[in-house]
């Protein structure tokens, strides 16, 4: 499926996101990565390991680079933060656990 | 490193775990582990924790149980893991970021007292004339005290929004033998709980078309159906709409009945021989509302009263902004009061919440039957 239009819009209506991949854990590979694959190497990791079975969302500093995890089903969102101070995280996770579940639907 | 872990337990006692490990030691790092390995939701975490090579400077995952790990970067191959399920979560990060790990003298020693610089409640302005307006309008949908009171041996009401106005509310209605009492909380609070808690009690009423004594929830499907239908009319793919949980009372003075049917609200009842906690599911997604909701049901003869109360009751924070009140904390008001007095659950309230901001609406309804 392609998602590349959805995710524009929705990286275009938050503002905050500088990346949005989506990992598929059904198919073990992404359906669509943004931005350097190499900084996500991390995702795959994760999922082999169990990771993403029990999650509500997750966030992650790697090294400066920030990233928002959601799962809902076998869909991995996988945000990189342009920055951090000024965004309201609640606000976001509602939006991003709507975004997802429009991709599902 | 025992004495930075030991000051943040000291400050946050409820946390589930709390430790300091080295990850250049992976057989020292197991051990200190070892307690959270049998968890099937830590257990993959700690697994890629310990194998990654990612340069992890933090982690803050969050659980569907409301459990959360914390992992942060405190040397060169040293971390502090967190565990936490009841402290205050904002608190703890904003703690754990000042402690100093390497300073012989921990500065964030001090243990946090209720001070000016405790987070308060910005109230909207009630001298805005357009605010009372609006607060004169929201109060035309609570139901008249006198008229409740009628269908109960005593009733009573503690309605404390956050805000001026705001998303809790409940409503009554009688019909033939039967007494319909709900209880129900908006999502949001302040003016935006307010509007929806307006647009919640038109359904409800509208709702009152498909009553049915012998089966409450087919009218709380109704009532979902409706607020499905609101939400759908936007056109905006990214609305994500307004919800509500609800707890529906009916009591059937005919049958001798009462019926409890909830999408989140929660209620004790109690008989001459206990009070029960009756659990209900979380209304996450209204769309598919009919999977799993159910009523439960009472015989009236053996129940003394009912009490039932919005999220905001328990999830309020005492004084030290540390600690939930908790249904626990809620039982224990119950159990020391038989009057139905609702000065009295205000004033636990209040003695609960010292100089702390009240994070959103509360309501807690309670009637001796």
């Amino acid at each position: 499926m392609n998602y590349q239009t959805s995710v524009n819009n929705f990286k275009r209506d938050v503002g905050v996101l500088d990346t949005l991949s989506i990992y598929n854990a059904n198919t073990s590979s992404f359906d669509l990565i943004e931005g350097q694959q190499e900084l996500l190497s991390f995702v795959k990791a994760m999922n082999q390991s169990g990771c993403f079975k029990e999650l509500d969302y997750s966030f992650l500093d790697l090294k400066g680079n920030k990233f928002l995890i959601y799962k809902n089903e076998h869909l991995i969102l996988i945000a990189m933060l342009k920055k951090i101070e000024s965004i309201n995280f609640v606000l976001l996770t509602i939006r991003m656990k709507a975004f997802i579940r429009q991709l599902l639907t | 490193m025992s004495q930075y872990t030991d000051n943040i337990l000291q400050n946050f006692p409820k946390l589930s775990f709390c430790s300091i490990l080295d990850k250049s030691d992976d057989a020292s790092s197991r051990n200190v582990l070892k307690p959270l390995l049998d968890q099937p939701a830590l257990k993959p975490w700690f697994n890629w924790f310990l194998n990654t090579q990612e340069p992890l400077d933090w982690i803050r995952t969050k659980f569907p149980d409301q459990q959360e790990l914390i992992v942060q970067k405190i040397g060169e191959s040293q971390y502090l893991i967190i565990v936490n399920e009841v402290e205050n979560p904002a608190l703890l990060i904003n703690f754990i970021r000042k402690v100093d790990f390497h300073s012989d003298n921990i500065t964030t020693e001090k243990t946090i007292e209720p001070t000016q610089e405790m987070p308060q409640k910005e109230v909207l302005p009630v001298s805005d004339p357009k605010l009372q307006e609006a607060v004169r309008i929201q109060r035309m949908i609570i139901p008249k005290l006198e008229e409740i009171k009628k269908s109960f041996k005593q009733f009573f009401v503690v309605h404390q929004q956050q805000d001026l106005i705001g998303g809790d509310f409940y409503w009554y209605k009688t019909i033939d033998n039967c007494v319909l009492l709900a209880l129900v909380d908006c999502t949001g609070h302040s003016v935006e709980g307010a509007m929806t808690s307006m647009v919640c009690n038109s359904l409800l009423n509208q709702s009152m078309n498909t009553f049915n004594p012998e089966s409450p929830k087919e009218f709380v499907y109704s009532f979902y159906d409706q607020l499905n239908t609101y939400n759908a009319v936007t056109e905006d793919a990214f609305d994500y709409g307004i919800g509500a949980e609800i707890g529906l009372f009916t009591f059937n003075f005919e049958k001798k009945k009462i019926s409890f049917t909830s999408t989140g609200i929660a209620a004790y009842v109690r008989t001459k021989q206990s009070i029960e906690f009756i659990k209900s599911k979380k209304a996450i997604d209204a769309t598919r509302i009919h999977k799993w909701i159910d009523t439960q049901y009472f015989d009236m003869q053996e129940v003394t009263g009912i009490y039932s109360f919005t999220d905001g009751l328990v999830d309020q924070f005492d004084a030290l902004d540390k600690q939930k009140l908790g249904r626990k904390g809620v039982l224990r008001m119950i159990e020391q009061e038989s009057e139905f007095n609702a000065e009295y659950y205000k004033g636990e309230i209040q003695k609960w919440k010292g100089n702390n901001m009240q994070y959103d609406d509360i309501t807690l309804l309670g009637m001796a039957i």
